[in-house]
């Protein structure tokens, strides 16, 4: 701000050869000047020359001009029709050759010292500038016409943004005194203007709008208003990007030696809101150190979609649906925010993946770094992994980054999770949290309803010993206890690593007891089986949900219990070992029964590699028995393959779960 | 002249180690997470090689892609695109882990990320930017 | 003259388990092996004619 106008310069050099005696000889003056030099300014070898008729043919001279880090060469001024009167000169069709021709006009007043000057580029391009300098003070004033912006390319500091094209017209005025620059109002209308940085990260195209602004100089500091008004155009400044104008800013502060301070500003963003804001720019590489905003009324989709969504691309919530309404006060001191105050709407966020929504959202959340403040969200109804969640409300208690609840509960289907004591905080940027809890009963039949599964019966509930969550990785300390089927199972040293990652993995062990087969295979058309199983599959780990690695089997419960399977039932297994077997049993004397008993069912995989290892309750002749016979009549089962591939054997219980789909009436 | 050739048959023995070594192992590369990343990776390449093909985007030599010249990418595209390069690189860095993971070797990780660095510019198509070692943009 | 089919058989025996010990080391050429399938593969640089069977390891009977 505090360097004049860079063609404030220019005109300096001009009132020199106004000011300096010239040397006459006979007919003409000739006038010559090593070198100017000012810090932005430089010119050398300068020359002027006056002859013809009553000095009437002025030709000036420049062999070398700089201005900031822009030079020509051959720098020529003429006018052959140079009036002189009364301490006028007056030059109405002058040439100024700067590499391309211009035509120049200008008026010299020497008793006001005023000068107006005039260049006219092709295509209605104009340029003036009038200056008058006088004892208390100086004035410039520069007008454009549809003036190229790229003119000034030259005069912006070096890798920087620069303006590749677009047109402004309007007016800068400057006025000062020998002390330096007092003040600069500026008007200017802009059009169609381009502008992009060498990396292309921050630019514009295709920019119109205005900018308005007065600013003027008290002691050391200059207090500025302006207005700035973006009605058009697209921009990029990474991550965010504006499609179309109809922003606004408006604003008044002052500008210290490194602080520009904004002391009152109301900024519109459109399809976000209005805000008003506060705070101070330090220059220097400083940043923004300190701000207030307040905004009452923003659009939440706007707002997720302009300025949110593109700081978000990495996380869960990079695709959302988001709609609502948002009052926002933030305070912010010293490069980091002691205050906020949100206050959330009929706030809505759906996953375009289909993974969780929030519905009938609403939040106040008050929060300060040094406070305590008790803040409360709630939503009416929401999904996570297509099972519904009922109307929850959660008090939350924060002291700065560190949050506590206490105990809650959100409804899940015909159930609730209870969440006891759950604690957050954020260390070193990276959140991690902790609870414990409860699932209360979930019926079956809702649950694998929801989660597209084949019809279940049974409830499900458990206790959630201590989760946690830290560096990325999901952790579950002791056992998880569910009762499904008639029976019971234990999770145990069940953690995720990086459950928001590209590659989730999950790894557990599993224990299943006294599982009910006839609940169980009804549920999955496997064909009935009457009696119970234990499952347990040791060291699973799912690697993006699927398994890559377990130790699993399956083997009769011990105790007594009617133990009945159906032809169905063998057959399904049969197929398990490969389409030959079934086919088997299809032909013999089998098929004439529904029902046979059985002594011991036992199936084992160990999954490596994609390899299922299997083996079955003994040995048996080149291969191990999956079912032994008991009762009358009594079947046997006996595998051969001990390697299955796991892809086929998913493969093969598909087509048999299949074959076998019908309603399932209880 | 035993010890002579016991010498030549030790000799015989080291030349043949290597290919002993390497012949033994081919790597474990049949995973569901790496089958899933290849998967995305080879949808998102559909959107990426207009990109590598102009030189907006060049392959940089630590295995990963880059914006190389956002300018050649119109305004409205270009957080998409930076978007792109960041969801790539994701995978990519996922799918280095994973192999040495796959493999029992995470401490592979860093090998397996300059080998594909290596394979990505040999295979690139002719026209496409690759950094050098230096680090500096070149066309291939 | 039997020690030196024997120190044949004790060296091998070493060369063998040496390999085993160094097998520890980077096997570049596998790598290379692989990064190769996969770029082609995400890349698409085969031709349909040539595209690598679905990867299945072979069913058992």
């Amino acid at each position: 701000m505090k360097s004049s106008w860079p063609w404030a310069l220019p005109v300096r050099a001009l009132i020199l050869f106004a000011l300096l005696s010239p040397v006459v000889q006979a007919g003409q003056i000739t006038l010559s000047v090593d070198d100017i030099s000012s810090p932005a300014f430089h010119a050398k070898a300068i020359s002027a020359t006056l002859d013809g008729p009553d000095f009437s043919r002025f030709e000036a001279r420049i062999g070398e001009l700089s201005l900031r880090d822009r030079t020509w060469r051959k720098v020529r001024l003429t006018c052959v029709k140079t009036q002189w009167n009364n301490g006028v000169i007056r030059c109405d069709q002058g040439e100024l050759d700067l590499g391309e021709k211009l035509p120049i006009r200008f008026v010299y007043q020497q008793q006001s010292k005023t000068l107006g000057l005039t260049l006219d580029f092709p295509h209605g391009e104009t340029w003036q500038l009038g200056s008058q300098w006088g004892k208390p003070g100086w004035k410039v004033r520069i007008e454009a016409r549809n003036g190229q912006v790229m003119r000034l390319a030259g005069f912006l500091p070096q890798g920087g943004i620069r303006p590749t094209a677009g047109t402004w017209s309007g007016s800068i005025s400057l006025d000062g005194s020998r002390t330096g620059l007092g003040s600069v109002i500026a008007d200017a209308v802009f059009k169609d203007i381009a502008f992009a940085d060498a990396s292309g990260l921050h630019a514009g195209e295709k920019i119109g709008g205005g900018v308005r602004c007065d600013a003027s100089r008290r002691k050391d500091s200059w207090l500025w208003r302006g207005e700035v008004d973006w009605k058009s155009g697209e921009a990029f400044w990474q991550p965010l990007y504006f499609a179309d104008g109809g922003h606004r800013f408006a604003g008044q502060g002052s500008l210290e030696a490194d602080t520009l301070r904004v002391s009152q500003g109301n900024l519109r963003l459109a399809g976000v809101g209005e805000a008003q804001l506060s705070g101070a720019w330090g220059t220097a590489g400083r940043g923004l150190t300190d701000f207030d905003l307040k905004a009452a009324g923003i659009d939440v989709a706007g707002l997720y979609k302009v300025l949110l969504k593109p700081f978000l691309e990495k996380t869960a919530f990079a695709k959302l649906q988001a709609k609502g309404a948002a009052d926002l006060a933030w305070l912010y001191r010293d490069g980091v925010t002691t205050d906020f105050d949100l206050n959330l709407r009929a706030a809505e966020f759906v996953d375009e993946d289909q993974r969780f929504a929030l519905h009938g959202m609403s939040a106040h959340i008050p929060w300060s770094n040094k406070e305590e403040r008790q803040a409360e969200l709630g939503f009416r109804s929401g999904e996570v992994l297509r099972l519904a969640l009922g109307e929850t409300r959660v008090p939350l208690t924060t002291r700065g980054w560190q949050i506590i609840t206490p105990d809650f509960s959100i409804p899940l289907l015909d159930g609730r999770i209870n969440v006891d004591g759950f604690t957050a905080s954020r260390i070193d940027g990276a959140w991690q949290w902790r609870f414990s809890g409860g699932l209360a009963p979930v019926s079956m039949e809702r649950f694998s309803e929801a989660s597209k599964l084949p019809l279940m019966h049974g409830t499900l509930s458990g206790i959630i010993p201590a989760v946690s969550y830290a560096g990325g990785n999901l952790k579950v300390d002791g056992a998880l206890l569910f009762k499904v089927f008639d029976g019971t199972v234990v999770v145990k040293d069940l953690s995720l690593l990086e459950p928001f990652g590209r590659v989730p993995r999950l790894s557990a062990t599993l224990d299943m007891r006294n599982l009910d087969l006839d609940l169980l295979t009804s549920a999955f058309s496997f064909g009935n089986m009457q009696g119970r199983i234990d499952v347990a599959v040791a060291g699973l780990e799912l690697s993006n949900w699927r398994p890559v690695k377990f130790d699993a089997k399956v083997a009769s419960s011990p105790g007594n219990y009617p133990k009945k399977i159906s032809q169905k039932a063998v057959q399904s297994i049969s197929s398990l070992g490969g389409a030959g077997a079934a086919a088997a049993i299809q032909r013999s004397f089998l098929s004439f029964f529904e029902q046979f008993g059985y002594d011991r069912i036992g199936l084992s995989c160990v999954l490596r590699n994609g390899v299922c290892m299997m083996d079955g309750v003994e040995p048996a002749p080149h291969g191990y028995v999956i079912v032994k016979g008991g009762g009358i009549p009594a079947i046997s089962v006996i595998g051969y393959n001990r390697e299955v591939s796991w892809d086929e054997l998913l493969e093969r219980l598909k087509r048999v779960t299949q074959k076998n789909v019908k309603p399932v009436i209880q | 002249m035993y010890s002579q050739i016991l010498r030549l048959w030790m000799l015989v023995a080291l030349l043949w180690m290597p290919f002993l070594v390497f012949a033994a192992a081919d790597l474990e590369i049949n995973t569901p997470a790496i089958g899933s990343l290849k998967m995305t990776m080879q949808q998102r390449h559909d959107q990426l090689a207009g990109h590598y093909a102009s030189g907006a985007v060049g392959l940089t030599h630590d295995g990963l892609i880059a914006m190389r010249d956002a300018a050649l990418v119109p305004l409205a595209q270009r957080q998409a695109v930076n978007g792109l390069v960041a969801a790539e690189n994701q995978d990519r860095q996922a799918l280095y882990r994973e192999i040495a993971r796959a493999n029992g070797h995470p401490e592979w990780e860093e090998e397996i990320r300059t080998t594909f660095a290596q394979r990505w510019v040999q295979k690139a198509a002719s026209g496409w930017w690759h950094q050098n070692h230096a680090g500096a943009w070149v066309r291939k | 003259m039997r020690t030196l089919p024997m120190a044949m058989a004790v060296l091998l025996a070493a060369t063998v388990s040496a390999c085993v010990t160094i097998n520890i080391y980077f096997p570049a050429a596998a790598a290379e092996k692989a990064a190769d399938k996969i770029i082609d593969e995400v890349w698409q640089l085969k031709k349909q004619g040539e595209a690598p069977a679905p990867a299945k390891p072979d069913e058992q009977k």
